[in-house]
C-alpha cells in the first residue's frame, strides 16, 4: 500500500514538472533584474533613461533579467511577457523589453507595434551584435544592458523628435577594448586559481557568480535587491508587440 | 381576473429571456468567426512581408550559391503559387513549404564565408528572422481565435446557431511544418 502512495507521489510530482509553465512574474518598476545582475547603479540610470523617456515620448522601454526562459524559447516568451504586462501605451503598442535570459545565455529585444518603424529588425539585430554580445561574452552585464537600452533609446528619441538628457549620463562604451580592470581582476583570479585550487575555501570571496562558468570576479556582492526604482512609474499601458524585434545567443 | 395578467407576465418574461439568448447567440458564431478572419488577416501580411523579401534575397545570394539554382527556382515558383491560392489550406501549404525552401538557403549560407561577411546579407537574414518569429506570433494568434471558434461550434446550441448563419464548417489550424525550426542534415 505505500509503495502504491509513493509510485502515486512520483508520477504527480513528476507530472507537475512537466506541466510546469514558464516563469512569468510580475513586474515592479522599468527595471527588472530578477536574475541579480546589474548593479544598483546600472539599475537607476536603466529607470532614469526609462522615466524620462516616458515622460518625453509615453513610450515605455521595459528590461528584465531572468535566469531561463524555459520551456519557452526566448522569442516565445518575450511576446506572451510583453503582453501580460502590456508595455507601451494601449492603442500606440510604444513599448520596447530588452530581456536576458542568463542561464540560456540568450537576450532579446522585443519591438511594439508602434516602434517597429523606428527599430526594424536588422537595426535590432545590429544592437545585439555590436552593443550587448560584446559585454555580455566578457560577462559584463551592466555595459551591455546600458549600451543597448542607450541606442534603443536614441532610436525612440529621433522616432518622437525629443532629447533625452539621461543619455548623457551614459558614456559609450568601446566594445573592442579587450582589456577592462575586470579583465585583469579576472586574469588575477585564474592565476590564484590555478597556483591554488583551494584558494576559495580559505578566502571566500564577496561577490557575485558569472555566467555558469564557476569563477568569480570582484565588484562587492549586493543583496538581492530586484528592481523596482518606481520613481514616476505608474505601470504599464496595455501594449502589444508581434513578435518584431531580434535575439542573440552568445 | 388576477391570475391571467400573472400568466401573460410570465409568458412575455420568458419570451424575453429566450428571445434575448437567441439573438446572442445568433450573434456569437458572426463575431468568432470575424475574429478569426481578423486573425487570419496578420498572418497573410507578414506572410506577403515575407514573399516580399525573397526578390531581395535570392539576387543577393545567387552569386554566391551557384549549386542552389534548384531552390531559387522552387521558392520562385511558390511565390507566385501563393499569389494564386484560393483556399486557407492552400495558402497554408504553399507558405510552409516556402518556410522550408527558405530556411534550406539560410542553412547552405553558413557554408559560405564570404556571404557571412556580406552586409546586405545579414541584413536581410536578420529581417527574413525577424518575419518568421513575427508570423510564428501571428500564427499562435490565429490558432487560438480558431480554436475559439470551433468549440462553440462544437457545442449543444452552438452548432444550431452556427449553421442557422452559415457558419458550418470549422475553420483551418495553420499548423507549422515539423520540425521548421530543427537543423536539416547534411549528408554527404
Amino acid at each position: 500500500m505505500k509503495k502504491i502512495f509513493i509510485t502515486l507521489g512520483i508520477f504527480i510530482f513528476t507530472g507537475i514538472g512537466f506541466c510546469e509553465d514558464a516563469d512569468f512574474r510580475n513586474y515592479t518598476g522599468y527595471v527588472n533584474d530578477y536574475a541579480n545582475i546589474l548593479s544598483d547603479g546600472t539599475k537607476a540610470k536603466l529607470a532614469g533613461l526609462s522615466a524620462e523617456i516616458e515622460n518625453k515620448t509615453t513610450s515605455q522601454l521595459a528590461v528584465l533579467t531572468i535566469d531561463t526562459t524555459a520551456p519557452l524559447d526566448i522569442e516565445a516568451y518575450a511576446v506572451k511577457l510583453f503582453e501580460k504586462w502590456g508595455i507601451g501605451r494601449k492603442g500606440k503598442n510604444n513599448g520596447v523589453l530588452i530581456l536576458v535570459a542568463v542561464k540560456d545565455r540568450a537576450v532579446r529585444i522585443e519591438v511594439g507595434y508602434g516602434l517597429e518603424g523606428a527599430i526594424p529588425d536588422a537595426l535590432a539585430k545590429n544592437i545585439i551584435e555590436k552593443s550587448i554580445l560584446p559585454f555580455f561574452k566578457r560577462g559584463d552585464y551592466d555595459t551591455g544592458v546600458l549600451q543597448g537600452a542607450a541606442v534603443v533609446s536614441k532610436l525612440i528619441a529621433g522616432e518622437y523628435n525629443v532629447k533625452i538628457s539621461e543619455l548623457d549620463n551614459i558614456k559609450v562604451a568601446d566594445p573592442s577594448k579587450k582589456f577592462s580592470i575586470f579583465d585583469f581582476l579576472f586574469l588575477g583570479l585564474v592565476i590564484i586559481m590555478v597556483v591554488r585550487r583551494s584558494f576559495f575555501l580559505f578566502f571566500p570571496m564577496p561577490g557575485r557568480r558569472r555566467g555558469k562558468d564557476g569563477y568569480w570576479y570582484g565588484g562587492g556582492g549586493f543583496g538581492g535587491s530586484s528592481g523596482g526604482f518606481s520613481g514616476g512609474f505608474g505601470g504599464f499601458g496595455g501594449g502589444f508587440s508581434g513578435g518584431g524585434g531580434a535575439s542573440g545567443r552568445w | 381576473m388576477k391570475k391571467i395578467w400573472v400568466v401573460l407576465l410570465v409568458i412575455v418574461g420568458v419570451v424575453i429571456v429566450f428571445g434575448g439568448m437567441v439573438i446572442a447567440g445568433l450573434n456569437k458564431p458572426v463575431i468568432l468567426d470575424e475574429q478569426v478572419n481578423n486573425a487570419w488577416a496578420q498572418v497573410e501580411n507578414q506572410l506577403q512581408r515575407r514573399n516580399d523579401l525573397i526578390p531581395n534575397l535570392i539576387s543577393t545570394v545567387r552569386g554566391y550559391m551557384e549549386h542552389e539554382r534548384g531552390t531559387f527556382e522552387k521558392i520562385t515558383e511558390l511565390r507566385s503559387q501563393w499569389a494564386k491560392a484560393a483556399t486557407t489550406q492552400d495558402k497554408i501549404q504553399t507558405a510552409n513549404a516556402i518556410t522550408e525552401a527558405l530556411s534550406k538557403i539560410l542553412m547552405v549560407s553558413e557554408n559560405y564565408p564570404e556571404l557571412k561577411a556580406n552586409e546586405n546579407f545579414l541584413s536581410l537574414q536578420a529581417q527574413l528572422e525577424g518575419t518568421e518569429n513575427r508570423i510564428a506570433v501571428e500564427r499562435m494568434r490565429y490558432n487560438d481565435e480558431v480554436k475559439t471558434f470551433n468549440a462553440y461550434q462544437r457545442t449543444i446550441f452552438g452548432s444550431v446557431f452556427c449553421s442557422l448563419r452559415g457558419l458550418g464548417q470549422p475553420r483551418v489550424y495553420f499548423k507549422a511544418v515539423e520540425g521548421a525550426k530543427d537543423v536539416p542534415k547534411v549528408v554527404f
